[in-house]
């Protein structure tokens, strides 16, 4: 009671204060950020295709949104959708701002784009030939889209993979992104080939790899690679030279090398990959050395002879080594001589090793210095295990 | 007329609150700017200087024991020289509340309140600020220890997460450039340490001045070492072409982070409203400060009232930078006012050790 008393009387009016409080409820009423989830329309993959190209100004791009459609996206048994399948809906608009574009949207449909959930991205051949960073900047500026994101190219059109109908999921974007995540069991695409990783190598101009998706009418195909040299697409890699990359830049995850001796064909499973890669100065002259080790397993052996002997092993691995070789120096000389992109990042290994020279050379490197070095490959492959049967 | 009176340990929480501010969140990208992958050379250069001018400050609060620097430069230096130098001192207390503030709003509104206009969110942080300094520096004190590991909370959070896809080797190489333009880049860097001169106030309010050295020192070092880590987590973790155009940098580390299983997405927005009362601990103190440093100087006994004539002219200058490259003038300009202090500080300790002022044991 004293306190009370105290209180009240060091606060003096009683009434001033109750209209303060009434008017701080003013201040709690409302939100200016509110924006209820049944107003959002959830975006989770966005096409973007070259619609126009136009001398002296920016192109028009075709951006292709796949919202979900709120209604049908409850998973339970959807009697009334009679069989019509995705409750996706796909629009496309053209426009030559992609932030522009997908605001504008707004002329037809209600619900406002919300990017916060975006899954996928696919660039299709003929845009991303011409320039990749002007398309993508809005997805790297924008604070709420997530630096996962996968980001694909196509041989075809972007459009094309959005509308796919996949059997295996409804939600055409949530299939592919769950395709990327296979990143573990296969080495046929590259695993960092997503917004936060990509982003800021296309702000800089370095090459990197992009994964190469195709579609056919029910599933997608994520295998291979797309290189992109300032922020250009400049050509392919098939699924081998995309192992070969991996192997080369040390980011295999997983996935399988079949060999055959002899006549007859053993599957060998990667479990673990370790490389050592050093540049070195021989008589004058950059070299590099690229050492792998690759451990795994036996999976399948189409031969009679005894896995238990350990010569025999050791022939599968010395087969293993030289197919792992064999994919390393073919990626190589593309990247070296075709392309003449650095995406599997010596440079980056001249720069830590002899810094004052590569201040010199940095401006050469791509076009002059990398397409000549030398690379010496050696790969040891151990089989650890070899299955239940003898 | 100093009442308040605070314990070793709260002058350290003090300091780390108070000086981690939230540049952290736009740190890694400043100091690549002038040193690239070398900024972590820079913060311990810095970091150095940092704990020396401290040493230096807190052997001059110790020859004026219960003095504030306030009362004790114009002692040292004569009251026109004195009060020069401490109107210096309050125009660095505003800018410091103001720059920390428009980017506290500024980073607000850009991933959480897009639609809620910057007044508001300015207002609203300054009256609670303001309620908090006008009741002086025990109430402070105890919000440094009740904030300290929410502070650290976000911070320890991103990093080890962040641990899941990193590269070390970032880091290499290490001073290619020579060691001239780390020394200046440490110079111009320096900015992120704004706040240390607190210790010339806090000193006078200790229950155990003798330990005041080692209470700073540990405050300030656990600063030094929190940005370290921010640094080359960042740089390891992103690459250093991202710390060039990422705008906050940290804030992109919690974007970029994917844990196992998708069920933590997201983590900026978590991390922003921790990231809040990082601003808040930096904000408060520079208010309660600079308020105390201006009744000091007017010889005023009370300083309640004059937090609230204070906050307009903060408010004010905090609402000029007309963009984003203005906000980091004003920061800037505020970080050069906290590398002046530096001579100021060595001034005024020369002058009291040949004028052999002072009645402390210094």
């Amino acid at each position: 009671m004293d306190n009370k008393r105290g209180s009240s009387r060091k606060n003096g009016r009683p009434w001033l204060w109750f209209c303060l409080s009434v008017l701080a409820l003013f201040a709690a009423v409302g939100c200016w950020d509110r924006w209820e989830i049944e107003e959002r329309g959830f975006v989770l993959g966005v096409g973007l295709d070259l619609a126009e190209e136009r001398p002296g100004a920016e192109p028009v791009y075709a951006i292709t949104l796949q919202k979900v459609l709120p209604g049908q996206a409850g998973f339970g048994g959807g009697e009334d959708d009679g069989g019509q399948g995705q409750p996706v809906y796909n629009i496309t608009t053209l426009n030559p701002s992609i932030f522009a574009g997908i605001r504008e949207i707004a002329t037809r449909v209600y619900r406002e784009p919300y990017l916060d959930d975006l899954l996928v991205i696919v660039v299709g051949e003929d845009l991303a030939r011409r320039d990749l960073q002007e398309p993508l900047d809005f997805f790297l500026r924008d604070p709420r889209i997530r630096w996962k994101v996968r980001l694909f190219v196509t041989p075809g059109e972007a459009k094309d993979i959005i509308a796919l109908n996949p059997v295996q999921e409804p939600i055409t974007s949530i299939y592919l992104s769950r395709l990327a995540e296979n990143e573990h069991r296969t080495s046929r695409f590259p695993p960092s080939s997503n917004l936060g990783d990509v982003g800021p190598a296309l702000k800089t101009g370095h090459s990197v790899v992009l994964a190469r998706i195709e579609g056919s009418d029910k599933e997608a195909k994520l295998a291979g690679a797309g290189v992109i040299k300032e922020n250009r697409l400049v050509g392919w890699l098939d699924e081998f030279e995309t192992i070969g990359l991996h192997f080369l830049s040390g980011e295999v995850r997983g996935g399988m090398v079949a060999i055959t001796l002899g006549q007859e064909g053993q599957a060998f499973r990667i479990a673990g990959v370790r490389i050592h890669c050093r540049p070195r100065v021989v008589n004058e002259e950059l070299r590099f050395a690229i050492k792998v080790w690759v451990e795994g397993d036996l999976g399948e052996d189409h031969q009679r002879r005894r896995a238990l002997d350990i010569g025999y092993l050791q022939e599968i691995e010395g087969e293993v080594a030289n197919q792992v070789k064999t994919w390393m120096e073919a990626t190589l000389v593309k990247l070296q001589r075709e392309y003449r992109a650095d995406v599997v990042g010596f440079g980056r290994q001249v720069e830590k090793r002899f810094p004052g020279w590569w201040r010199e050379v940095k401006g050469d490197w791509e076009e002059e210095l990398f397409p000549h070095v030398p690379v010496d490959i050696n790969v040891s492959a151990y089989i650890r295990r070899s299955g239940v049967a003898q | 007329m100093l009442k308040d009176r605070i314990t070793t340990i709260q002058v350290a929480l003090l300091l780390y609150t108070s000086l981690v501010g939230v540049g952290y969140l736009a740190m890694p990208r400043r100091l690549a700017e002038t040193a690239g992958r070398d900024g972590w050379v820079n913060l311990l250069l810095g970091g150095m200087l940092l704990l020396s001018v401290n040493a230096l400050l807190v052997w001059l609060c110790r020859r004026y024991p219960g003095q504030t620097i306030i009362e004790y430069s114009q002692a040292i230096l004569g009251r026109p020289l004195g009060q020069a130098a401490n109107i210096l001192l309050v125009l660095h207390f505003i800018l410091m509340a103001a720059s920390v503030s428009r980017i506290f709003g500024d980073v607000i509104k850009l991933y959480l309140l897009e639609n809620t206009p910057l007044e508001v969110i300015l207002i609203t942080f300054f009256l609670t600020g303001a309620y908090l300094a006008g009741h002086g520096l025990n109430p402070l004190a105890r919000m440094s220890e009740v904030m300290f590991p929410l502070v650290l909370a976000p911070i320890l959070l991103i990093l080890a997460l962040a641990q899941m896809e990193i590269d070390y080797g970032e880091v290499l190489p290490v001073m290619t450039i020579g060691l001239y333009p780390v020394i200046q880049g440490a110079a111009n860097s320096f900015f992120v340490y704004t706040g240390f001169i607190l210790t010339a106030f806090l000193v006078a309010f200790m229950q155990q001045p003798e330990k005041a050295l080692k209470a700073s020192s540990l405050g300030l070092a656990g600063t030094i070492l929190t940005y370290l880590v921010i640094f080359i987590v960042t740089l390891s973790s992103l690459g250093e072409a991202s710390l060039y155009w990422s705008t906050y940098p940290v804030a992109d580390l919690a974007r970029r982070i994917e844990v196992p299983g998708a069920f933590l997405e997201k983590l900026e927005a978590p991390l922003m409203a921790l990231w809040v009362l990082t601003a808040f601990t930096t904000m408060t103190p520079s208010l309660y400060f600079g308020t105390l440093s201006l009744s000091q100087m007017l010889g005023l006994k009370e300083h309640r009232g004059l937090v609230y004539l204070f906050l307009p002219v903060v408010y004010q200058v905090a609402m000029l930078p007309r963009n984003y490259g203005e906000t980091i003038l004003l920061g800037n300009i505020m970080g050069y006012a906290a590398l002046a202090f530096i001579p100021v500080i060595i001034l005024l300790a020369l002058v009291a050790k040949l004028r052999k002022g002072g009645g402390g044991n210094g």
